[in-house]
């Protein structure tokens, strides 16, 4: 275990960077930490693929059939 | 559709979304019966394709003013081209649920209102209540009394997810819905009536925001 200590010297080493990256206007500017939050997922679905309407349809049914109408009675 | 939209788009953000993951939505979210498992998943759908406001209204107010079930999944199964639980449901429910079949001809009724206790108990009453006819007849092979409720609710997700890849589809050619709620719901409705933007405010209940039907859900 004390092999994976830290020694001072690499400890104040690592810091520095640390302090020193902070400075980096790039990485210390937090914009994107407070941005607005994406509504939809990113990627643009071009060109769009049309959805099959049956079998969606059919999935659904069978989805909820099998995953929930044992437990619903009405 | 997750399913579709993950193969349509091989390497898309859908092809990581877990296909399960609007199944909370059953019940009304987890058996509370609040917003309808249609209307809740299929709006999240919408916003993460980044759809139209004309679009989502459509979906909302099409589920409040449709007639529930439509005979669509029996009819598709009757056609013999379809056997609920084939191939195509890869690992979803179990063999034996899933080999449940659409009845015909259940009773219909317009949920007024994107809530499931509303919507299934409007159903049940227009299907004679849980003691009435259509429960108590339901065949073993539809599930029985017990599977009366889900026959429905079954055929509900299938005439949703078919509205909504039509109106999909149909945006992404192009094509907008009109997106009209409800008239209750609209300025010329409750929103601006004397009960809502009365002229004495001392009488008249607060503005109110919303886009849901008032008449014949919350309000008579």
């Amino acid at each position: 275990m004390d092999s994976k200590r830290l020694s001072r010297r690499q400890f104040l080493t690592g810091a520095a960077v640390v302090a020193g990256a902070a400075a980096l206007p790039g990485i210390t500017n937090i914009a994107s930490a407070v941005a607005t939050p994406a509504t939809g997922f990113p990627g643009v679905l071009t060109p769009w693929v049309p959805l099959n309407v049956t079998a969606a349809a059919r999935q659904g049914y069978e989805i909820y059939r099998g995953k929930h109408a044992p437990f619903q009675s009405g | 559709m997750i399913g579709q939209l993950a193969a349509n788009f091989p390497g898309s953000t859908w092809d990581s979304v877990p296909k399960g993951s609007f199944n909370y939505g059953a019940g009304g979210v987890n058996s509370w019966r609040s917003i309808c498992g249609g209307p809740n998943g299929g709006s999240a759908l919408l916003a993460q394709l980044g759809a139209p406001t004309a679009v989502k209204d459509e979906f909302n107010a099409w589920y409040e003013r449709n007639l529930f079930p439509s005979n669509g999944a029996y009819d598709d199964f009757a056609g013999g081209t379809w056997t609920p639980g084939g191939s195509a449901t890869g690992g979803w429910g179990t063999a034996s649920n899933m080999l449940v079949p659409p009845r015909t001809g259940a009773p219909q009724a317009k949920p007024n209102s994107l809530l499931c206790h509303a919507s299934h108990a409007r159903w049940e009453e227009a299907a004679g209540g849980y003691y009435g006819n259509w429960f108590q007849t339901a065949p073993a092979a539809n599930g029985g009394i017990a599977g009366a409720g889900g026959d429905r609710c079954s055929k509900l997700v299938y005439d949703c997810v078919k509205k909504l890849c039509e109106l999909i589809n149909d945006w992404k050619a192009g094509t907008l819905p009109t997106g009209a709620l409800d008239p209750s719901a609209t300025a010329a409705g409750c929103m601006n009536s004397s009960c809502h933007n009365g002229a004495t405010p001392a009488t008249a209940a607060r503005p109110v925001n919303g886009k849901m039907k008032c008449t014949d859900s919350c309000h008579q």
